[in-house]
């Protein structure tokens, strides 16, 4: 009896300690998470990783064995053994409603299989309803709604509210996979968005259509990419793959000589030569820019730097 | 709870998030000191400096930064000619690259630091190194050494890549009416620009007076007007106490970013007159002072005297 109660107690603390430990390390960890990173930064990782669903995406994404494979298996096994390995004992959010709210069922199951005399047993809070009821028809019509409804959300929003010339491809992250893939994998953490040292990436709006909304999109105007190679660093998912630098090909840039003060007005501007990152504009004897494309990554230190209204320089993505 | 307790809660909490922020910025803006009351753009310390300094211009060659800071310095009368006890220094050098030390685009740290140093050594109250940088502040303070050179001197170096660092002042320019100008610096006794010479495509050469447009906030407006006119009307607004230019090294085609091919000089150039020391930097990169048409603008408008060879050349 005095072993049980130890036990119990045991029990109990852990069961808020380690889910409170989680918490305040992953604060740290959020709070660390910009340039330069900090090494606690990683937890947020392998807090990710224990989810099997992503080792799925990952492995699909990349085609290889990521070296935590280990991990979802794991949680998987003590799921299996001990029951809610994740939500009961690391999640931050269980610990905290075990603790919290102590007067309330947790719905924990543990009474039912307890009971030798099995008492107990599961019932809705609501008036239950016979099974001939949940077949009716206005039920079937309701469910064919539902299913209609989440079947368009593999159309982007503006394809149903705006002309399809109105959609423009988006500037992904350096290394990011090809498009169709990364909207598959990419699970919408904003961690790259976090990270990013210039805060030209940033979580695309709802008005992008409902695949592509909260995935990261780099924004020049805002702020270029610096080529810090933070973001597939805190990536968990595999969407941004690790690239050198001198591979990454975001888009690239194409100058409008109509607006650009160097060709239009015969200015000694060059501030976007003056930025390039990567010696892709070249001038003329007249001090007017070209930009060579092939030597250019996209990173849109031109656009971001350019002094007319609407940038005469200006990142497309690499495939239009 | 109930719904009356709810929206109890509600308002309560409303009621605080509207004055708590208030709180924090009041309590940031007492560390601040009122500009308003700060001495005029023009800056007093010119005046105290010694008229001996004031004439020279010091070139000391070398290879060792740290030993050429120190023999400009004391060549120039010692940092305390321009660095008094209690005062705030801001110390402008070039970190707005990314590209590293070794590439010739941004002001050597081996410099920077022993300059911090010596003006903590003369009773500097603050040194402030600071830099409105291309690329993210962040990746140019770690990137450039600028940082470990500057904390590791005692002083702070950062970046002023936000809007909230500028004051707007009357540059009464002919184009450069008003300016977004460094609080940071504005707010300084000493103001000392330490930038590094290289070739620039713009405007041909990058030194004293194009570092100066790290300290103002709306660089596009130079770009789309007259980038050598306003960048003069810049200088003539606020003249550095001192400025050193770094001839360590630099890149002499497709500048100022680069990459380009790096000449060695082994020089530092002291000077008071940043036109003169431009000037000299000018002649250092083959250039006429016809090819630059800021300094000849500055030279107009009273910013400083071109002809370095007018002042008393120290070579140390």
């Amino acid at each position: 009896m005095k072993g049980k109660r130890f036990v119990n107690r045991q029990l109990q603390f852990w069961r808020f300690a380690i889910p409170s430990t989680v918490v305040v390390l992953s604060v740290c960890a959020v709070l660390e998470m910009k340039y330069p990173l900090g090494r606690i930064a990683d937890l947020l990782l392998w807090i990710s990783w224990m989810d099997p669903l992503l080792l799925i995406a990952h492995v699909r994404s990349t085609l290889a064995i990521p070296d935590w494979i280990w991990l979802p298996f794991l949680m998987m096994l003590l799921t299996a053994i001990l029951g809610r390995a994740f939500c009961g004992w690391l999640c931050p959010m269980g610990g905290l409603l075990n603790r919290g709210s102590g007067e309330e069922c947790l719905v924990c199951g543990r009474c039912v299989t307890v009971c030798y005399r099995q008492a107990i047993h599961w019932t809705s809070q609501r008036q239950s309803v016979g099974a001939g009821d949940r077949r009716s028809r206005r039920n079937f019509l309701k469910l064919g709604a539902a299913i209609a409804t989440c079947s368009l959300i593999n159309l982007s929003a503006p394809r149903i509210l705006v002309p399809i010339s109105f959609v423009v491809p988006s500037l992904r992250p350096p290394g990011a996979l090809p498009e169709s893939d990364f909207l598959a994998t990419c699970n919408r953490c904003s961690r790259c968005v976090k990270v990013c040292p210039t805060g030209g990436l940033v979580p695309m709006s709802f008005s992008s259509g409902i695949i592509a909304y909260e995935t990261p999109e780099l924004i020049p105007r805002k702020g270029a990419c610096d080529l810090c190679m933070q973001c597939f660093r805190v990536c968990p998912t595999g969407a941004i793959r690790q690239i050198k630098v001198k591979e990454v090909k975001i888009g690239v840039a194409r100058l409008d000589e109509q607006t650009c003060l160097a060709w239009a007005q015969g200015k000694a501007c060059l501030i976007c030569k003056e930025r390039c990152l990567a010696d892709a504009i070249t001038i003329d004897d007249g001090k007017r820019p070209y930009i060579q494309s092939q030597k250019c990554i996209g990173c849109g230190a031109c656009e971001n730097a350019c002094p007319v209204e609407e940038a005469a320089v200006k990142v497309v993505p690499k495939d239009e | 709870m109930n719904r009356r307790d709810f929206i109890k809660v509600a308002t309560y909490a409303g009621l605080a998030s509207a004055f708590l922020p208030g709180c924090f910025s009041q309590s940031k803006s007492s560390v601040l000191p009122n500009q308003n009351q700060k001495n005029s753009p023009q800056g007093n310390p010119n005046s105290e400096v010694a008229s001996q300094a004031r004439s020279r211009l010091v070139v000391a060659e070398g290879t060792d930064p740290g030993t050429l800071m120190e023999k400009g310095l004391a060549a120039m009368g010692g940092i305390g000619q321009f660095v008094k006890s209690g005062n705030i220094v801001a110390i402008k050098p070039n970190f707005s690259s990314t590209r590293g030390p070794d590439a010739g685009v941004t002001t050597n740290p081996i410099l920077v630091g022993p300059l911090v140093r010596q003006c903590l050594q003369a009773g500097a109250k603050e040194v402030r190194v600071i830099d409105h940088t291309f690329s993210s502040g962040e990746m140019c303070l770690e990137a450039s050494g600028i940082r470990a050179a500057v904390t590791g001197a005692g002083g702070r170096a950062y970046t002023i890549n936000s809007r909230t660092n500028y004051s707007a002042v009357n540059a009464n320019g002919e184009i450069l009416k008003q300016a977004d100008y460094s609080r940071d610096v504005l707010e300084a006794d000493v103001f000392i620009n330490i930038p590094i010479l290289k070739q620039s495509d713009p405007t041909g050469i990058s030194a004293g007076l194009k570092n100066l447009m790290g300290v103002v906030w709306d660089r596009g407006f130079f770009h789309q007007t007259d980038l050598h006119q306003t960048i003069a009307e810049l200088a003539a607004f606020k003249k550095p106490t001192l400025t050193i230019l770094d001839a360590i090294k630099g890149i002499t085609a497709n500048g100022p970013s680069g990459p380009g091919p790096i000449k060695e000089w082994k020089q530092v150039v002291f000077g008071t007159d940043m036109v003169a020391v431009d000037a000299y930097g000018a002649g250092l990169l083959g250039l006429k002072l016809t090819d630059v048409s800021h300094l000849a603008i500055a030279a107009k408008i009273g910013v400083g005297n071109p002809d370095w060879r007018s002042l008393d050349i120290v070579r140390v």
